[in-house]
């Protein structure tokens, strides 16, 4: 940033190639949404449950190494939004999803295209720290063993502990593998649940409030280990806590009533956001 | 902040203080007379639970006992094995009754014309010498030895020890006459007479004489038909289930299939019988009275059962889960029968129980389809005409004579134990494998 | 821009929060620093009323009135403390709140400016006794920079009000008047003949110009602060004439 001038040029250039993309019932998005080196790319994503649309053409794009934090009030379709990323809505009958979502240039919703494996390359964590009720060594070869990312039992502990070591998890359990992971801590089972998903080695990793369940110190740990992976993974977080927003995303996204208002860098959207309902939003206005 | 407001939009602490004081004690109360209905309730349903068990136990432990005389038998080989082969097809063959007659004769030189005779030898049960038989074939070194034998009686003679049968009541009146109540006494008198544990009831098929029935026939027709109906009901219920609440569309048509299950849920068990008596037996020639025609029907009767609580078991299994497989890449059979099915199995393991022991108890349906024909001898397999305990029951509540209502009873006291210790492994199973998440 | 993006009313810039009292803290806040900013205005006028008029009695109460300020400014760092340690400002909020902190140490310092003036008003008077030292044309430049400096700190302090940046637009836009004023007095007493002044008395004279400068200079930074808060871009060394080229064209 240097001057106001180009500030203002910037700010007028994105609106209106936004407009240009948009449609025109659909609310324009304040700041580039676009991103040099995109991992994801969803270009006019609406999403139908029935006759109802709960996303309404929004545009973003999820860079390599960076993390996208998606924040907006209850119901503003960010969750709904991730979802579409790996074609988890598909589970939900009268679910429909129009626009395009590019996953390294291939559109992930193509007919030809198997959700199954794409599940393996955009992995998920979910808000609620969900382990199978098998043991903890079970957990993160289950992944590896339906894919048969591994030829025998070496490489198998091989990458079960690599992944727990990244999930920073490994010094904590290594001498109970074989113990039920639901019987960790909350913090520790989410990050048992981060090391099932990367143990598939997948390229983006969205995580659906992966903290509101758990207590600020495992907060903090779990937000530390998502600022590591960082370094090899893409990621996109939904969150509810506008600071654990600020805290570990390079970019921020802000959703509202299924539009994306406002997306920019983190800095920039916490110190001075353009549009008015983010600042609404963040600086705790309505709710 | 706050202003004194006016009196009418609050009470003071104090004031409502009291109040709540004033109408706690009518709160405890109803509490009180509420939990006393409810104890009242659960002790009524005690009470007809024990006054159906003491009635049916008071009733029918005699007929886990049998009364036998002892007799000094001799087995001459002239008479058992005249040429003296031993062979077992000989010796089953065998004459045992004369021996046995001779025998008890020796004990009442008095007894000489034809009827008194004929009386004497009703004390023996027609079953008697097919028993000593049986004991000879066991072992031939007997033949040409005189042995003491405990020899079955007749089910009258039984009662009478049993004293079932009223020995004040006029002579007409009584199953027993004078004379054969002074023999027995005579026997008993000289430690001839005892009850000994009565095997032939959990060893023999049914027949005309009570001392000679059991439930042997009933209980493999039973166990052949339940695990029949097992094999077939629980896989096609499971995957019926797994279906509609996992993978099938949510529209009308299975809307309507869902309705059509709990209503065949609730279909009278008759009805299925006589499904089964037009379909499996009239349509297809399925031989009728076999365990396989009623595990079929039983199969139909169950089905519903096993579909709606496989149903909720797969229901209770946390959503999470499934999202958790799905979203490391599973495909949705693998997230079925890797993740789900795992966690509802014991769900769906206690509702084919509960199933299945409904279907043990069940009588109705299998009427229909010829399970209430007698048949004396003990099934080997599905296809063999068979009947079933509930239905043995029922022919034998049926039957007039005395010793086949302490057998009724005794029958009854079995299918209870078998029901009970299946709802039991229920119960176990779901405690055993109750998960939390 | 659509519809529902309507710039934030310049009245409601630190309310309308859903919890009412961060709003009553942000106004806190707001009221201290404008306490404040009366008081430096005050302090100011009066310590050049002494300077020109000779008054010692005024100079007196200018230094007697100066710990208030320093006492308002520490409640002020107080209360900007506590907002960030229970609130966790962010946005607009966060940027009021660094603003309101460093106008606070700008007042603060304005006020030590006051002061200074009025220290040297003494000073001269102990120099001068009751000769009437001040030349009329020094006299009346004297006037136009203390005019300058103390409307540009009045209205920098009336800025912070609603944190408007039109006023602020006008302070910056009076910046020439106060270094022309500044240069016309340094001027003057650098002429050769001294206007009869002896060394030590340009020294005091100096001292004072200087310190009008200053708060004027405060007043600036006040203006940019209030810019900060209302726009979210911070305009400090940036070229002044493209600064408000700028912000006309944006109709200000």
């Amino acid at each position: 940033m240097s001057t106001v001038v180009e500030v203002m040029e910037k700010t007028t250039g994105a609106m209106s190639s936004a407009e240009l993309a948009g449609e025109q019932h659909s609310r324009a998005t304040v700041g580039d949404f676009t991103v040099a080196d995109a991992r994801m790319a969803c270009r006019e994503v609406e999403v139908w449950y029935g006759p109802k649309k709960a996303i309404n053409g929004v545009s973003l794009d999820i860079g390599k190494n960076e993390v996208l934090s998606m924040i907006g009030p209850s119901g503003c379709g960010k969750s709904t939004f991730l979802r579409c990323l790996n074609r988890m809505n598909d589970t939900i009958d009268g679910c429909r999803v129009t626009g395009s979502i590019l996953l390294d240039g291939q559109d992930i919703y193509d007919k030809s295209l198997d959700p199954v494996p794409l599940r393996a390359r955009v992995g998920m964590v979910f808000q609620k720290p969900n382990p199978f009720p098998k043991s903890i060594y079970e957990n993160v070869a289950y992944g590896p063993k339906i894919h048969g990312l591994t030829n025998n039992r070496a490489e198998l502990d091989a990458l079960v502990e690599s992944s727990l070591r990244k999930a920073g998890l490994w010094d904590e359990v290594k001498d109970r593998l074989d113990q039920a992971g639901t019987g960790l801590s909350g913090g520790q089972q989410q990050r048992l649940c981060i090391a099932r998903t990367i143990a598939v080695s997948p390229e983006v990793i969205l995580m659906d409030e992966p903290c509101s369940a758990l207590d600020p110190i495992a907060t903090a740990i779990v937000e530390e280990l998502i600022d590591e992976l960082r370094s090899q993974y893409s990621i996109a977080i939904v969150t509810h806590s506008m600071q654990q927003a600020a805290r570990v995303s390079q970019r921020t996204a802000y959703f509202h009533l299924g539009d994306l208002i406002e997306i920019g860098e983190t800095n920039d959207i916490f110190t001075s956001p353009k549009h008015r309902l983010t600042e609404d939003y963040i600086t705790g206005r309505f709710g | 902040m706050t202003n004194p407001s006016t009196p009418s939009d609050s009470v003071t602490p104090r004031r409502a203080a009291d109040i709540v004081n004033a109408s706690l004690k009518r709160r405890y109360a109803k509490e009180r007379r509420f939990r006393l209905i409810g104890a009242a309730a659960v002790g009524l349903g005690l009470t007809f639970v024990l006054l159906l068990f003491g009635d049916i136990i008071s009733k029918g432990y005699t007929a886990f006992q049998q009364t036998y005389i002892q007799l000094p038998v001799t087995l001459s080989e002239d008479l058992i094995d005249p040429e003296g082969t031993r062979d077992p097809m000989t010796l089953a063959r065998a004459d045992y009754m004369t021996p046995i007659r001779q025998s008890l004769r020796q004990f009442f030189p008095e007894v000489k014309d034809r009827r008194t005779r004929r009386q004497l030898n009703s004390i023996i049960s027609v079953g008697a010498p097919q028993l000593l038989g049986e004991e000879v074939v066991a072992d031939p070194a007997l033949v040409g030895t005189t042995h003491e034998y405990w020899i079955l009686v007749d089910d009258d003679i039984d009662m009478l020890v049993k004293g079932y049968i009223d020995r004040n009541a006029p002579e007409s009146d009584r199953r027993v006459n004078d004379q054969v109540i002074g023999w027995i006494d005579r026997l008993e008198q000289e430690g001839r007479v005892a009850k000994r544990f009565n095997t032939i009831f959990f060893t023999h098929g049914t027949s005309r004489e009570p001392e000679l029935a059991g439930i042997a026939g009933a209980l493999m027709g039973s166990f052949y038909t339940l695990i029949l109906a097992l094999t077939l009901s629980f896989p096609i219920g499971v995957g019926a289930a797994l279906y509609l609440e996992e993978f099938a569309p949510k529209n009308r048509w299975t809307d309507l299939i869902e309705v059509n299950i709990n209503n065949l849920a609730a279909v009278p068990s008759i009805v299925f019988g006589l499904l089964g008596l037009a379909v499996f037996i009239g349509f297809f020639g399925v031989p009728r009275s076999t365990p396989l025609v009623a595990a079929l029907v039983l199969t139909l009767m169950t089905l519903p059962i096993i579909i709606i609580s496989s149903r909720a078991a797969l229901k209770s299994v946390p959503p999470s889960i499934r999202e958790a497989a799905l979203g490391v890449g599973a495909s949705p059979l693998q997230t079925q029968f890797h993740h789900v099915l795992p966690l509802a199995m014991p769900g769906m393991l206690t509702g084919t129980i509960l199933g299945m022991a409904h279907a043990l108890g069940e009588t109705a349906p299998l009427l229909m389809i010829g399970m209430i024909a007698f048949i004396v001898d003990v099934p080997g397999g599905f296809t063999d005409p068979a009947t079933v305990l509930p239905v043995q029951i029922f022919l034998w509540a049926d039957s007039p004579e005395r010793g086949f209502v302490e057998r009724t009873s005794a029958a009854i006291m079995v299918l209870l134990a078998f029901l009970f210790l299946m709802n039991l492994a229920a119960v176990l199973l779901r405690r055993r494998f109750e998960r939390r998440w | 821009m659509t519809d529902e993006n309507p710039p934030r009313a310049a009245s409601d810039l630190a309310g309308g929060h859903t919890v009412r009292r961060y709003d009553e803290e942000l106004a806190k806040l707001r009221a201290i620093i404008l306490e404040m900013g009366e008081h430096v205005v005050g302090q100011a006028r009066s310590a050049v009323m002494a300077l020109v008029d000779r008054d010692d009695s005024q100079a007196y109460r200018v230094l007697d009135r100066e710990p208030q300020i320093d006492y308002l400014s520490l409640d002020a760092d107080e209360e900007v403390f506590r907002v960030i340690a229970r609130r966790q400002p962010t946005a607009v909020d966060l940027r009021i709140v660094l603003a309101l902190s460093k106008i606070a140490s700008d007042a603060e310092r304005a006020g030590d400016k006051a002061k200074i003036v009025a220290e040297q008003a003494l000073e001269l008077k102990k120099l001068s006794g009751d000769s009437d030292y001040l030349r009329d044309d020094l006299r009346a430049a004297l006037g136009r920079l203390e005019d300058a400096a103390c409307s540009m700190f009045e209205r920098s302090i009336r800025a912070v009000v609603n944190f408007d940046v039109a006023l602020s637009l006008a302070i910056f836009e009076d910046e020439p008047r106060l270094s022309d004023a500044s240069t016309e007095v340094r001027h003057l007493l650098g002429e050769d003949d001294q206007k009869g002044l002896s060394q030590r008395q340009v020294v005091c004279l100096l001292t004072c110009a200087h310190g009008l400068v200053r708060i004027g200079n405060h007043a600036s930074n006040i203006a940019e602060q209030v810019i900060y808060v209302a726009l979210g871009q911070d305009v400090r060394y940036r070229n002044r004439e493209i600064l408000i080229e700028t912000l006309h064209h944006q109709g200000y």
